[in-house]
């Protein structure tokens, strides 16, 4: 699989809004909240770019938090890649989000997040949710592809280095 | 203040300490090689983040080197991109094999987060 297959381009996000900023990464409750607002910038771009019907975005938000509570998906090397499984969605679908400043996520490594491929899967199709996290890892174990990725300013840029990325 | 122990009684250090005459103990928890054990995953989504950070959490408490087999691949079980990168699909069999000091006390737990039916959320 590649990223291409399940990333949505109209839904890539080339720089969050959500801030950081002056946020101790140590305090879990501030955390908390900066990890909130970006799963909802992000969520809500697939919304816009019609992954599902509005009514659904409230849910698919609180899925993909309620997730993120059971166990950080910030899995270090400034990735993370929150995700969740929703009855609204058909098919696999994914958004790509970066962050200019690094976001405190409670990574594995401690290290702030750059790099967000947030997912949303069906939920009777494990394999398809499995090829997908693994398309990020195989990509994103990539520095230097990581490196470029980061240095994309706009939502072309990084459609055409994720339909060029490495390993296929 | 000591209590319950007399004068005589030496403690459970000096009580466990070998006379120079007996003969040098037998360590159960030394192995010949790598404990090897094939576990079919029946977690209804496979290896997924979650049973893979628990696995990796609990490999990195122990010394021992932690490789799972699936198929012809074999990653790093202390690695969550390494085990995100099997793809372990449910109703599969991996190979566990744990090869150190301390595997016979890793195995246990370990096969155990890989055979468990997870008893978890499954809509998320």
């Amino acid at each position: 699989m590649r990223l291409t297959n399940f990333i949505v381009r109209d839904a890539i996000i080339p720089a969050l809004t959500t801030t950081g900023k002056d946020i101790n990464p140590l305090d879990t409750s501030a955390v908390a909240g900066v990890k909130e607002r970006a799963i909802r910038e992000m969520v809500a771009s697939l919304g816009t770019a019609g992954c599902f019907r509005d009514g659904d975005l409230e849910d698919i938000c609180r899925a993909v938090l309620r997730r993120e509570q059971l166990g950080t998906t910030g899995i270090g090397k400034t990735i993370a890649i929150p995700h969740s499984r929703h009855p609204s969605v058909e098919r696999l679908v994914g958004t790509l989000a970066l962050s200019r400043e690094g976001l405190p996520f409670e990574s594995l490594d401690g290290e702030p997040v750059f790099v967000f491929i947030l997912l949303v899967s069906p939920q009777d199709r494990p394999g398809d949710h499995l090829r997908a996290l693994e398309a990020v890892v195989r990509t994103m174990r990539n520095e230097d592809y990581v490196r470029q990725l980061r240095a994309c300013t706009t939502r072309d840029e990084i459609w055409n280095l994720l339909e060029n990325a490495p390993g296929w | 203040m000591a209590h319950g122990r007399s004068r005589h009684d030496p403690g459970p250090q000096k009580r466990a300490a070998p006379s120079k005459a007996a003969p040098a103990p037998v360590r159960e928890s030394a192995p010949v090689g790598p404990i090897r054990r094939t576990i079919r995953v029946i977690n209804p989504r496979g290896l997924h983040p979650r049973i893979i950070d628990l696995f990796t959490k609990t490999a990195k408490k122990y010394t021992s080197a932690v490789t799972l087999g699936y198929g012809e691949m074999r990653a790093d079980g202390k690695s969550v991109w390494d085990l995100i990168m099997l793809v372990v699909l449910p109703d599969s069999e991996v190979v566990l094999e744990v090869d150190g000091p301390d595997a016979p006390i890793a195995v246990e737990p370990l096969t155990e987060i890989l055979a468990s039916p997870g008893g978890e959320d499954y809509t998320i």
